[in-house]
């Protein structure tokens, strides 16, 4: 199906035209990874009795091959509900209003349903929150992992089977007895690192990783980052990782993009994003993260995210922002490149 | 501490003032949401209303026996035909359509009140108390519920009145709000602001009424007209056996005298067709406000569909 | 001098009735003491499973230990009588984790404060309780005019915690029990619900139990500090020595998988050991099937406390030279508002 060299999706790119610059795009070639998503102007709504909620406005960001990508928001800033649009999983009351996602060049939105049903788990696959207690708790593990594959057309013989879950589990870090097992036997971690191993059995190209560790401990959490960072990095996917966590981020992408409102705030490397952000937002949000390296800080944002059926005009932060000034009342701010690779939608930025 | 708590403490704060156009706005939106509620309540009412304004122009006393020249089809003077013993069918609905209800009523009002008691005591307090009246609604669950009624009323030689006919329905008719209700109590029960309440020092009996009770009315409302339209059933099954009130011309009553009279062969069409619509309307304005109801107390249901 | 609330070598087995033979023991010969005069913060931090949330429902009588007692100013939780049992109600509050559950949706938010002024009869005439709910809102940071008279729905998690801290606060309370109650809340707008948590223990000298799972809130706000390990205390002590400096390889596990928010700071390379599987006999520390440093011994035995500094006290064999401390005795490591030139020793 889509053409595996990254000179056609240039090609395909140029084609498209002038769509405005999804933030992180590698246009250039000065030897940047091509781009494997890509979403471009995507807003999507929910229809309630009161009015559209405009859970996702006007988003475009790009993910680099074999990149590990962050996206970062509070509860409400729309970041489910972006994970949810990529997979094409997205139910009525939602609607996309706009936008495209490519993969590579596939526009996912405009493929039908049985197109997008191949393209899941082979070309992009999810690690949904709370998918470790989707596990069928009556089914071996083996049998679950077999399920996933014969549905994407993969026959293979018993011997195949064993050996392809086999190693699958020790990507993960499991032992191969954990395919006889049933889920209950596992503990959370463990049902976790199988979700991952299930998401990586047809090497996917992109892995959404929502929230894959809410539900764990700390020390748990941090296995199931860095089993789920090494299978990532074994098969050269890209990862999304959607979350709250802006320790979680720190620790395992490489870029990250800070979700508020539906919109994108700032996307940067995630050393600028911490050391210098550049949006006001931004700044705010790591200024009020509580650390073991420093005490007795409580600064929190003042005021409250907007409702999403009554979004403020211009900048959604401005009624939140101490440096609005008259231009972010009225004017919404395009994310525009301030620097290589650091795009920021804020007026006041330079 | 009663002197504050009665004086019903309200400060006025800007919310409250427009509270009311708010209600009544959010009352018109829920309305939008929530059509079968509307049209479940409004085909009831238009039920009631028939009868009402149908009392205007017949004769009621012409729903007795030889009132009218028996067996006569749909004419001017007969809109709804004449039956054999000779009552006017018209005069028979007008009648007869509030006297089931009544039943219903008086039988699901006295169901879920009963049931609803005893479900309160039951989950709220727990212990030998709870196990007791458990115990006895699984039992009383399992009976089939027209068995026991057709032994009451057939042990009552005299014949049921109207009243007496509701009792009887309603002897059973808490039975399931008894269940259905506790298991609500039982969930709330458990939720932290029942905790806060306690913490705050709400005695028991207050955490009943102030915390518990308004969240269950919409709930209760709902199993209220469930019960309404299961004691109707009851009753006309009753009556179509014979074992209804004979002097009064409800609407099972009327359908036993079709039935005894062999109506359908006979081909008197005007006689069984009033009743059958008549019931046919009922069940669905119930069961469409029962519906509503359910997506009041539960917007779940509303949000997964 | 009676203590405020005391847990005497509380012990709390779940299950093993008649035909359940899988037994949990929750949290086992458990001691602590909140004397309700010197305030602090002591904050109980262990994981799922660790007994922090059953800790949480002994100290506030939900659930009655199996072994050993809660004392309410020397008195048994389980026999209070009716005046002691208000009494308990007011000086000891709690803060939930869900600041959305603990709202009756049928009221305004101004329901949760006006019921224990009315049942506890807090204030003689409507102007007092109504001047004693707008105090307690501008003591935890809100303005009165935009949080009365709204229902819950429309104030954000934050403000909806900081309305039960003054709650809590309406009840004058000596002690307050806060679990797990920044949780839920998005992190912009946790720090104020610390922030109110940490003034009033300041202003209004409130004890607070601060249970959660989360070190660095914990290390946030708090004087002293339990890790708690599948029942028993792994850690206890000063919070920055603690925090800083742990000694418990579980604390020091615990510690390394904290997701700085420091791209600069990484986990360590090292992935945690994967879990070896070592079975000791029933008696062994708790710890040792994960312990990168258990030795012989640490199958055989459980380790008592041991007293590693003035302000800190590890149940661990690594540190058998120091002197033993009874579980009893576990709170002598604590103190109140240290100075923060006390902890190098």
């Amino acid at each position: 199906m889509s053409s595996q060299f990254p000179e056609n999706v240039r090609e395909q790119k140029s084609i498209e035209g002038n769509v405005s610059a999804a933030a992180g795009s590698s246009v250039t070639a000065n030897g940047q990874k091509p781009d494997v998503l890509r979403l471009e102007n995507l807003s999507v709504y929910y229809d309630t009795a009161r009015g559209p909620v405009h859970a996702v406005e006007d988003v475009s960001f790009s993910l680099r091959a074999k990149e590990r990508f962050g996206l970062a928001g509070e509860s409400g800033s729309g970041k489910s509900s972006m994970a949810l649009t990529i997979m094409r999983l997205i139910k009525p009351p939602a609607r996309v209003v706009s936008g495209s996602i490519w993969l590579e060049n596939t526009n996912l939105l405009s493929l039908p349903e049985s197109k997008i049903k191949e393209l899941r788990l082979a070309q992009i696959a999810l690690i949904a929150q709370g998918s470790m207690n989707s596990l069928n708790p009556v089914m071996r593990i083996r049998n679950q992992m077999a399920l996933a594959l014969s549905d994407h057309g993969i026959k293979l013989t018993k011997s195949e089977l064993d050996e392809k879950v086999t190693s699958l589990l020790a990507k993960v870090g499991l032992t191969p007895q954990v395919a006889n097992m049933f889920p209950h036997e596992l503990s959370g971690g463990m049902k976790q690192r199988v979700i991952i191993a299930m998401a990586i059995s047809l090497s996917p190209k992109v892995i959404i990783a929502d929230e894959p560790t809410s539900a764990l401990d700390v020390v748990v959490q941090r296995q199931v980052m860095e089993t789920l960072k090494n299978a990532q990095s074994e098969i050269g996917a890209s990862v999304v990782l959607v979350g709250h966590d802006m320790g979680l981020m720190a620790q395992f992408v490489q870029r990250m993009g800070i979700m508020y409102a539906g919109r994108l705030m700032e996307v940067s490397p995630v050393g600028e994003i911490f050391k210098q952000p550049r949006h006001p937002y931004t700044q705010r949000l790591i200024s009020s993260l509580p650390s073991t390296e420093t005490k007795g800080n409580f600064i929190g944002i003042p005021g409250l995210p907007p409702s999403l059926l009554d979004v403020p005009t211009g900048c959604v932060f401005h009624p939140r922002c101490p440096l609005a000034v008259d231009r972010c009342r009225v004017e919404v701010p395009k994310l525009r490149e301030l620097q290589k690779d650091l795009w920021v939608a804020c007026h006041l930025a330079s | 501490m009663s002197t504050i708590v009665e004086s019903s403490p309200q400060r006025v704060h800007p919310a409250d003032q427009e509270s009311f156009r708010d209600v009544l706005d959010r009352v018109i939106q829920y309305c939008k949401r929530n059509p079968s509620l509307v049209v479940g309540l409004v085909l009831f009412t238009l039920l009631l209303l028939s009868s009402v304004v149908g009392s205007l122009f017949v004769d009621l006393e012409a729903a007795r026996p030889i009132s009218v020249r028996p067996l006569q089809p749909p004419s001017w003077e007969l809109p709804f035909g004449s039956d054999k013993q000779g009552r006017n069918l018209f005069a028979v609905m007008v009648v007869g359509t509030p006297l089931t209800l009544r039943i219903g009523l008086i039988a699901g009002f006295l169901g879920v009140t009963i049931g609803g008691i005893l479900a309160f005591v039951s989950a709220y307090y727990g212990g030998w108390v709870d196990a007791l009246i458990r115990g006895i609604v699984d039992v009383g669950l399992t009976i089939p519920g027209l068995m026991v009624l057709i032994v009451v009323a057939m042990m009552v030689e005299s014949g049921l009145s109207v009243e007496q006919m509701a009792l009887v329905v309603a002897s059973l008719a808490w039975l399931y709000p008894a269940r259905t209700i506790r298991a609500q109590v039982l969930t709330i029960r458990e939720r932290s602001y029942i905790q806060i309440a306690r913490l705050s020092g709400m005695p028991g009996r207050m955490i009943i009424f102030k915390e518990i009770l308004p969240n269950l009315l919409p709930y209760v409302a709902a199993s209220l007209v469930t019960s309404i339209s299961a004691a109707v059933l009851a009753s006309i099954g009753l009556e179509v056996l014979g074992l209804g009130p004979m002097d009064d011309p409800t609407i099972g009553m009327t359908l036993f005298w079709v039935n005894y009279n062999a109506a359908v062969i006979n081909g008197w069409w005007w006689w069984w067709l009033p009743p059958i619509v008549v019931i046919g309307l009922l069940f669905i304005s119930l069961f469409l406000t029962s519906v509503g109801l359910d997506e009041v107390a539960n917007p779940r249901i509303r949000r997964s569909s | 001098m009676t203590a405020l609330l005391e847990a005497r070598s509380v012990t709390k087995v779940f299950g093993g009735g008649l035909f359940d033979r899988t037994k949990t023991v929750a949290l086992e010969d458990f001691s602590m003491t909140i004397d309700g005069d010197s305030p602090s913060i002591t904050a109980v931090v262990g994981e799922s499973g660790s007994g922090k949330t059953t800790l949480a429902r002994i100290l506030l009588g939900v659930t009655s230990p199996t072994e050993g007692s809660v004392l309410y100013k020397g008195k048994d939780l389980r026999k209070l009588s009716k005046a002691d049992s208000r009494g308990f109600l007011s000086d000891v509050q709690v803060i939930f984790q869900d600041p959305f559950e603990v709202y009756n949706p049928f009221y305004k938010v101004d329901h949760v404060l006006t019921t224990p002024i009315e049942y506890m009869n807090l204030a003689k005439s409507n102007a007092e309780k109504w001047q004693l709910i707008e105090q307690a809102l501008e003591t935890v940071g809100l303005r009165p005019e935009e949080t009365l008279g709204r229902y819950p729905h429309q104030l954000s998690g934050g403000q909806r915690q900081r309305v039960m801290v003054a709650r809590a606060l309406i009840l004058k309370p000596r002690m307050i029990l806060a679990d797990e109650p920044v949780s839920m809340i998005d992190a912009s707008l946790r720090a104020t619900v610390l922030g109110s948590l940490q003034r009033i223990k300041e202003e209004f000298g409130i004890s607070i139990v601060y249970i959660t799972h989360d070190l660095t809130t914990a290390y946030q706000i708090g004087d002293n500090i339990i890790v708690l390990y599948r029942g028993s205390v792994a850690e206890a002590g000063n919070v920055d020595l603690v925090v800083q400096k742990p000694s418990h390889p579980y604390t020091r596990l615990l510690v390394g998988s904290i997701p700085v928010p420091n791209p600069d700071h990484l986990w360590a390379a090292e992935a945690p050991p994967a879990l070896p599987n070592r079975k000791g006999s029933h008696k062994s520390c708790k710890f040792a099937d994960r312990c990168p440093a258990a030795m012989e011994k640490c199958l055989q035995q459980t380790p008592p406390l041991y007293q590693t500094d003035p302000y800190r006290a590890a149940a661990c064999f690594l540190y058998e030279d120091a002197p033993i401390l009874t579980n009893e005795k576990m709170d002598n490591v604590f103190q109140a508002n240290m100075p923060v030139a006390s902890i190098s020793h």
